[in-house]
C-alpha cells in the first residue's frame, strides 16, 4: 500500500561551529517543506579557534548526537542524507581522526565542505531569491552580497543576473569574537577594538570594489534574522529590510554593552549574546562600502540550499548553469586587476574549448573539468602583471591565492598548476609542486595542461592572427587548420615544440596546418 | 504588592477540601456517592500531610522569620492549618456518625461493635479471626532491648499496655500490631436479611489476648501515623533514573511523621507516649472515633447492588464528526477536532493511537505519559505500534507523585517492546500531554498531533473533565515535533510557531493573554477574559490579574481548588469574581479565553497557574483556532459560568458561598454539558441519516 506513496524526503545534517545541525525536508506544493530542524549545541568552533584541535570528549558527544540523528533520520524513511561539515572540522589539524571516529562510531561518511562551497550553496539561494524579487532586480545597479559565517566572510557584487566578483575573507563573527575575546576584558570599549580590526580589511575592499556602484548590500549569515529582529526590520516578501538608521541606532546603543547585558536587555542566550556586536560590526563596515540605505537580508540559509539541491534536481541544473557563468565572470574580473591580455586570453579560450570538445570521447572529462581548462586559459599569464620573469610562477601564486565564485581551493589548486606549466617547464615527478597532488589531480593537470599548451601555441605573438581555427578529430590525430594569410612560422614551430607532451599524454599525434583564404 | 492582598495556599487548600466534603452532606447526592465523598476528603487530607504540611514542618525548622507572600511565618501557618483541620476532620465525622450511618442503616446496612454479637456471630467471627488475621500479626514490644518499630506511613496500629499475669511487681510493658492492610477493613457477616459488617480492628481489640498468653492486657487502642513523602532525589547526581526513583520510592516509607491520629479514650499516658516517641506536638494529634482512616470507605462503595445509592450512569457520546464512520485521520484532516471529556469518550484518543499502529503508512509515533491507567490500552497500542515496526518514542514520566512504582513498571514494558523510552528532563517534569503522529500520504509526509490539558489515562478520562484538540496543521506539527526532540535531549528549544513552552516563556503567555486584554481596555474596548484552571497560586500571574481588573478588564476564573487571589477588593480586585466547581466529575479542564476586542480567542494548557507547572515542569499552552470551535469552547465555558447548583463562589476572605438561587434556573453545569454533548451527537446522527436521503428526493423529483 505504502508504495505509491514515494514522495521524495531528503535530509542533511550540518557540523558546525556551535552546533550540529539536522533538517529533514520533503517537497510540498512545489516548495521546500522543512519537517524537522533540530540543533544540538556543541561548540567545536571554540576549541578549533583557539586550540587549532577539537577535542576528543567532544568528539564522543559529537557522534553521540549523529547517532541520535541518524536514529530520527530513519524514522521517516529518508531516501538522501548527506553529512557536511564546515570551518570548525574543517580547520581543525585533527580532522583525519574526527571524520574516521565519526565513520567507525556512526557509520557517516562525512563531506568536509570548503570555505567556497559553503558560501557557493548560500550565494546560489540568495541569487536564486533575488531573482523573484523585482526591487533588486529590475533596476540596473550593482549590488554587494555578503555571507558571515562562524568562520569566514564572503562578500560577492551582483551586477545584471550575475556574480561578477567575489571574495573570502577568514574573518567571522565567531572567529572575530574568539579572536578578540581576550582584550574584551580589557576594555569597556570593546567595539573600538572590532572597529579598528576591521578598517583594515575594509580599506581593501573599496579598492576591489571601486569598479561598481553598488546601490544594494545583501545581508546574509545565521546572526541576520536576529539582528533584523533587533532593528525591527520590514518583511517584504521573503526579504528582510534592515533601514540603515535603524541598524545604526541598534549598533551605537549596544556597541559599549557587555554580552551579559545584551542577554538581560534581548533576553538572548550566552552565544547569541556574544556574536551580535561582532557580527553587527562587520554587517555595518561592510554596509558602509556601499550607498545602500537599507540592508536586504533574504531568507538563505545554508542547509536549506544542500536540501533544494537534493529535491530539486532541474531547478539545480539551472543554477549551476548560472552559476557557471558567474565563475567566467569573475575569473576575468581577476584577469582585469592584473591587466591580462584579454584579446590572447580569450583566443587561447575559444580554441582550448575547441579542443576539449572535440575530443571528449578521449580524455572522458566532463563539465566541471571543462570550467577548469576555461578558467586556466583566461587566467595563465596573469602572473606577468608581476614580471616577465618566471612568470608562470606568479600566475600561479596569484591564481592560489584568489577566490573565484563556484571553484574550491582543490578546483584552485588544479588551475594554478596547469598556469604553472603552461610556458616552458614541464611537470614531473621531481617536481616537488607537482608531486604533492593526487594522483587522479596530476592526470587531471597533465590532460588539461596538453590542451592549454596546444591553444596557447597558436597564438604565441599574441596577435590575432587568424579568421579561423578549426579543430578536426580523426582517428589518432588532432588536426587543426587556421585560416590566415598572415606568416606562421612561429606558432608553427611552438605547437611542434608543445604538442610533444600532447602526444605522450593522450598518445594522440597533434597537428598543425595553415590554410590561405 | 502588599502581603494581604494574597490567600495561604495551604489554607485556601483547606477551603477547597472543605468544599469537597459538602457533597457528602448534599442531600441531592445518592448515599454511596456521599461516602465516596467523604472518603475522598480523607484521602486529599493523607496528601496533604505527606505533602504539603511536612514542607511547611521543614520550613519551620529551617528559617523561622521568613514569611510567605501571604504573610504568614511557617508556625503561624502551621497554627492555622492545624485548627483548620481539627474543624474539618470533626465535620467528616459528623458526617459519617449524624448523616451517613443512620441512612446507611435505613438501607439495611449496618455497622456492629463486638458486644453487639449473638453467639453465632461471634463464633463466626471467631473462627475468621484464627483462620485469616492471626496468622499475619506481628505483635512488636518495646522495651530496653528492642526499641521503638517503624511503623509504617499512614498503617493503622494497635497500641497495647500489658502487664504479666503472674507477678506482683507493676512490669508494665508496651507493644504494637499492625492492622493488616492486605485484609478488609470492614468484615460482613454472614445474615440473609440484612449487611451486617464488623470493623477489623474490634475484632483484633477483642481477641488480642490471644497474641500475649501470659500477659494481662490492660489497655488497647488504635491508632493511625502520616509520614512525610515527598521524594528527594538528586537528578544532577543520578546515574540512573529509574533506579534513582526506586530507591526513593522505599525511602518515602519511613519519612519523618507529620501526623498522629488516636482513639478518642486513649489515656493520657500512651498518646503522651506515642507523641514523644514520634516528636509530635498536641497541633499534630487528632483523637478520633473509630473507625481511623476514612478512606476505607472508598473500597466499602464497590459493595456489589444497591444502583439507587449511587449515580445514574452517564454515558459518554462520541464527538460528532468522529462519530461518522470514517477514517480518523481523514477527519483530522478535513478539520480540527476538539474532544472535551468525559462528555465525549475517550475511546477517541485510544483510537488515534490504535489506529496509528496499525496504520501501514504510519512512520513514527511519539507520545508524553504522566499517569496511565493498570491495563492502559494506550500503552498496548504503543507496544503495539513497535512491535509493527513504527518508530515509537515515549516520554514518560517517572516522578508523577505517588505514581512512581506503577510508571516503572510499563515504562519497563514498552522499552522490552522496542519502544524508546525516556524519562524526560533533569529537574524538569514533562507534565504536557502530547502525541505526534507521522504519517506518509500521497502528497508527503502529514503529521497529526493531539494536545490535551489531561493524562492519557483511560479510567481517570470517565471522571475528570479535559479538552484535547486533534490538528494536523503544520504550525502545530512542526512545534510539536520540536518539542519532542527536545524532550528526547536531541535539540534545544526552536522559536514557537503556536506553543508556548514552560519553563521558558510559558508564564510570559498568559501574561501576554491578560496584558492583551488590558490593552483592549485602552483602545475603548470591551476588555473580558474567562480563565479555567485547578489552581491559582503564582505570584506574578495574580498581580497581572489585579492590574487588569484595576485597568477594567472583566474577569470569570473557574477555579476547582486552591485560589490564592483575593477577589472583589476595592481598587484591586473588584472586577474579578471566582467561582468554584466542586461535583461529581473532577473538573480538570484548563481553558483560557479572551474577548480580544470582539474577536475571540481560545487557549488550552496542561499548567496550572502555579509556580511548579510555571517554572520546574515541561507545560505547554495552545491556541484553539477554529471558528466553530472558539464557540464550542465559548458555550462549554458559559455553561460553567450559569452553574447554580455545584458553583461556590469565593469571597474576598478566602471562604467559599453558594450561589444565590433565587429567581435563578437551577443548573448543574456537569449534567448541563453532558446533555449538550448528546444532542450534539444526536444532531449528527440526524445530520447523517438527512445526508443519505437527500439523493432520494433528488432522484424522485428528476
Amino acid at each position: 500500500m505504502s508504495k505509491h506513496l514515494n514522495s521524495v524526503i531528503a535530509a542533511v545534517i550540518n557540523i558546525g561551529s556551535n552546533a550540529v545541525y539536522l533538517k529533514i525536508a520533503q517537497i510540498k506544493s512545489g516548495l521546500l517543506d522543512i519537517l524537522e530542524y533540530l540543533e544540538y549545541p556543541i561548540f567545536l568552533g571554540r576549541d578549533t579557534f583557539t586550540k587549532g584541535k577539537i577535542d576528543f570528549e567532544k568528539v564522543d558527544k559529537l557522534c553521540d548526537a549523529l547517532k541520535d540523528y541518524k536514529e530520527m533520520v530513519k524514522s521517516y524513511r529518508v531516501h538522501d542524507l548527506r553529512v557536511v561539515a564546515t570551518t570548525a572540522v574543517r580547520d581543525a589539524y585533527n580532522r583525519d581522526y574526527i571524520l574516521n571516529q565519526i565513520k567507525v562510531k556512526t557509520g557517516l561518511e562525512v563531506e568536509v565542505l570548503d570555505d567556497s562551497d559553503e558560501k557557493d550553496y548560500i550565494y546560489k539561494e540568495i541569487i536564486k531569491q533575488i531573482d523573484e524579487y523585482p526591487n533588486i532586480n529590475e533596476k540596473k545597479d550593482d549590488s554587494l552580497i555578503s555571507y558571515i559565517g562562524t568562520g569566514s566572510l564572503g562578500i560577492a557584487v551582483y551586477s545584471k543576473g550575475h556574480i561578477v566578483f567575489n571574495h573570502n575573507i577568514r574573518i567571522g563573527s565567531l572567529k572575530l569574537s574568539e579572536l578578540l575575546s581576550s582584550v574584551q576584558d580589557k576594555t569597556d570599549r570593546f567595539y573600538v577594538v572590532v572597529e579598528e580590526y576591521l578598517s583594515n580589511f575594509t580599506y581593501m575592499i573599496t579598492k576591489y570594489l571601486s569598479g561598481n556602484k553598488l546601490m544594494y548590500f545583501i545581508g546574509s549569515g545565521r546572526e541576520i534574522e536576529m539582528i533584523a529582529s533587533l532593528c525591527q526590520a520590514k518583511k517584504d516578501g521573503r526579504v528582510l529590510i534592515i533601514p540603515k538608521e535603524s541598524f545604526d541606532k541598534v549598533y551605537d546603543y549596544i556597541k559599549d554593552k557587555t554580552p551579559k547585558q545584551l542577554m538581560k536587555i534581548y533576553s538572548l542566550s550566552e552565544d547569541k549574546a556574544e556574536i551580535l556586536l561582532p557580527s553587527m560590526g562587520i554587517y555595518r563596515a561592510l554596509l558602509n562600502c556601499t550607498d545602500s540605505d537599507a540592508i536586504y537580508a533574504p531568507i538563505a540559509l545554508f542547509m536549506d540550499s544542500i536540501l533544494n539541491e537534493m529535491l530539486f534536481p532541474e531547478e539545480k541544473q539551472r543554477l549551476d548553469k548560472k552559476f557557471y557563468e558567474s565563475t567566467i565572470f569573475c575569473a576575468k574580473r581577476i584577469g582585469e586587476r592584473y591587466f591580462y591580455d584579454s584579446g590572447h586570453a580569450h583566443r587561447v579560450e575559444k580554441i582550448a574549448m575547441l579542443i576539449f570538445d572535440k575530443m571528449k570521447k578521449v580524455h572522458g572529462l566532463g563539465e566541471k573539468e571543462k570550467i577548469l581548462l576555461q578558467v586556466s586559459s583566461l587566467l595563465h599569464d596573469i602572473g606577468k602583471y608581476i614580471s616577465i620573469k618566471k612568470h608562470y610562477i606568479h600566475s600561479y601564486n596569484i591564481i592560489m591565492a584568489s577566490d573565484i565564485l563556484g571553484l574550491n581551493s582543490d578546483d584552485l589548486t588544479i588551475i594554478a598548476n596547469i598556469a604553472r606549466y603552461h610556458s616552458g617547464l614541464l611537470p614531473s615527478s621531481e617536481d616537488r609542486n607537482f608531486k604533492s597532488l593526487s594522483f587522479n589531480d596530476r592526470v587531471l593537470v597533465a590532460k588539461l595542461l596538453s590542451i592549454l599548451r596546444l591553444a596557447d601555441s597558436i597564438d604565441r605573438s599574441h596577435s590575432n592572427k587568424f579568421n579561423d581555427v578549426q579543430v578536426k578529430f580523426h582517428e589518432n590525430l588532432l588536426d587543426i587548420v587556421a585560416y590566415t594569410s598572415s606568416d606562421t612560422v612561429l606558432e608553427e614551430m611552438t605547437f611542434k615544440r608543445k604538442a610533444e607532451f600532447f602526444e605522450e599524454v593522450y598518445g594522440i599525434k597533434a597537428s598543425f596546418r595553415k590554410k590561405v583564404q | 504588592m502588599q502581603s494581604s492582598l494574597f490567600i495561604n495556599r495551604e489554607l485556601s487548600w483547606l477551603e477547597f477540601n472543605d468544599r469537597v466534603l459538602v457533597e457528602a452532606f448534599d442531600k441531592t447526592n445518592p448515599l454511596f456517592e456521599k461516602l465516596k465523598f467523604l472518603s475522598i476528603t480523607a484521602s486529599n487530607l493523607d496528601e496533604f500531610f505527606m505533602i504539603r504540611v511536612s514542607g511547611v514542618m521543614e520550613q519551620m525548622e529551617d528559617n523561622l522569620d521568613s514569611v510567605d507572600f501571604s504573610g504568614m511565618t511557617a508556625a503561624q501557618q502551621m497554627k492555622m492549618i492545624s485548627q483548620r483541620t481539627h474543624e474539618l476532620v470533626k465535620k467528616q465525622y459528623n458526617c459519617l456518625f449524624r448523616s451517613i450511618i443512620p441512612s446507611l442503616e435505613k438501607e439495611g446496612i449496618i455497622f456492629l461493635k463486638m458486644e453487639q454479637l449473638d453467639e453465632e456471630q461471634k463464633r463466626f467471627i471467631y473462627n475468621y479471626f484464627k483462620q485469616n488475621i492471626f496468622p499475619v500479626l506481628t505483635p512488636m514490644a518495646v522495651d530496653q532491648s528492642r526499641p521503638f518499630p517503624l511503623l509504617l506511613n499512614k498503617s493503622l496500629n494497635l497500641i497495647v499496655l500489658l502487664e504479666p499475669d503472674n507477678t506482683a511487681e507493676d512490669k508494665e510493658l508496651i507493644a504494637f500490631v499492625q492492622v493488616p492492610s492486605v485484609l478488609p477493613r470492614i468484615i460482613q457477616l454472614e445474615d440473609k436479611k440484612r449487611n451486617l459488617f464488623v470493623y477489623l480492628e474490634d475484632i483484633m481489640e477483642e481477641y488480642i489476648s490471644d497474641l500475649f498468653p501470659g500477659y494481662v492486657i490492660k489497655n488497647v487502642h488504635t491508632f493511625r501515623i502520616t509520614r512525610n513523602s515527598d521524594l528527594e532525589i538528586d537528578e544532577e547526581e543520578a546515574k540512573d533514573f529509574l533506579i534513582e526513583i526506586e530507591k526513593s520510592i522505599k525511602r518515602r516509607k519511613w519519612g519523618f511523621p507529620v501526623r498522629l491520629e488516636v482513639e478518642k479514650d486513649i489515656s493520657g499516658k500512651l498518646k503522651h507516649f506515642l507523641m514523644k516517641k514520634l516528636d509530635l506536638d498536641d497541633d499534630d494529634v487528632y483523637e478520633l472515633s473509630n473507625p481511623i482512616d476514612l478512606t476505607c470507605w472508598m473500597k466499602f462503595v464497590s459493595l456489589k447492588g444497591f444502583e439507587k445509592l449511587r449515580y445514574k450512569p452517564m454515558q459518554p457520546v462520541m464527538q460528532r464528526d468522529l462519530a461518522k464512520n470514517q477514517n480518523i485521520f481523514d477527519v483530522i484532516k478535513e478539520k480540527d477536532i476538539l474532544v472535551y471529556h468525559p462528555f465525549h469518550t475517550f475511546d477517541h484518543v485510544v483510537e488515534f493511537v490504535d489506529k496509528a499502529a496499525q496504520d501501514p503508512n504510519v512512520l513514527a509515533i511519539k507520545q508524553t505519559l504522566y499517569r496511565v491507567s493498570g491495563d492502559s490500552p494506550i500503552v498496548k497500542a504503543l507496544i503495539k505500534a513497535a512491535e509493527n515496526g513504527k518508530q515509537v518514542t515515549v516520554i514518560v514520566e517517572l516522578r508523577a507523585r505517588f505514581d512512581e512504582e506503577n510508571n516503572i513498571q510499563w515504562a519497563k514494558k514498552l522499552e522490552r517492546s522496542g519502544c524508546h523510552v525516556v524519562y524526560g528532563l533533569v529537574g524538569l517534569k514533562t507534565h504536557c500531554k502530547v502525541i505526534l503522529i507521522v504519517r506518509r500520504e500521497e502528497d508527503g509526509i502529514r503529521r497529526y498531533v493531539h494536545m490535551g490539558t489531561g493524562n492519557y489515562n483511560d479510567s481517570t478520562a470517565k471522571i475528570y473533565t479535559d479538552a484535547g484538540l486533534f490538528t494536523c496543521k503544520e504550525t502545530y506539527g512542526s512545534d510539536v515535533s520540536s518539542l519532542f526532540n527536545v524532550l528526547t535531549g536531541y535539540s534545544k528549544a526552536p522559536q514557537w510557531k503556536k506553543i508556548n513552552v514552560a519553563p521558558v516563556g510559558l508564564r510570559e503567555g498568559f501574561i501576554e493573554l491578560i496584558e492583551n486584554e488590558i490593552k483592549m481596555v485602552k483602545q475603548g474596548k470591551n476588555g473580558y477574559m474567562i480563565a479555567k484552571v485547578n489552581a491559582v497560586v503564582d505570584e506574578k500571574i495574580i498581580e497581572k490579574l489585579y492590574e487588569a481588573s484595576c485597568a477594567g478588564v472583566k474577569i470569570d476564573l473557574i477555579v476547582r481548588g486552591i485560589c490564592c487571589l483575593r477577589p472583589g477588593l476595592k481598587g484591586v480586585s473588584e472586577n474579578i469574581r471566582v467561582i468554584s466547581i466542586v461535583g461529581r466529575l473532577l473538573e480538570h479542564s484548563r481553558i483560557f479565553y479572551i474577548n480580544n476586542g470582539d474577536d475571540p480567542k481560545v487557549y488550552m494548557s496542561s499548567a496550572d497557574w502555579m509556580p511548579r507547572n510555571l517554572d520546574r515542569r515541561v507545560e505547554i499552552l495552545f491556541p484553539v483556532e477554529q471558528a466553530n470551535l472558539i464557540e464550542e469552547v465559548k458555550k462549554v465555558l458559559d455553561i460553567i459560568l450559569s452553574d447554580t447548583m455545584k458553583a461556590r463562589i469565593q469571597k474576598s476572605d478566602g471562604t467559599y458561598s453558594r450561589i444565590d438561587k433565587r429567581g435563578k434556573e437551577h443548573i448543574d453545569s456537569q449534567s448541563e454539558l453532558f446533555r449538550y454533548y448528546e444532542r450534539q451527537y444526536e444532531l449528527s446522527v440526524q445530520e447523517e441519516i438527512y445526508e443519505d436521503t437527500v439523493p432520494f428526493i433528488n432522484r424522485g423529483a428528476e
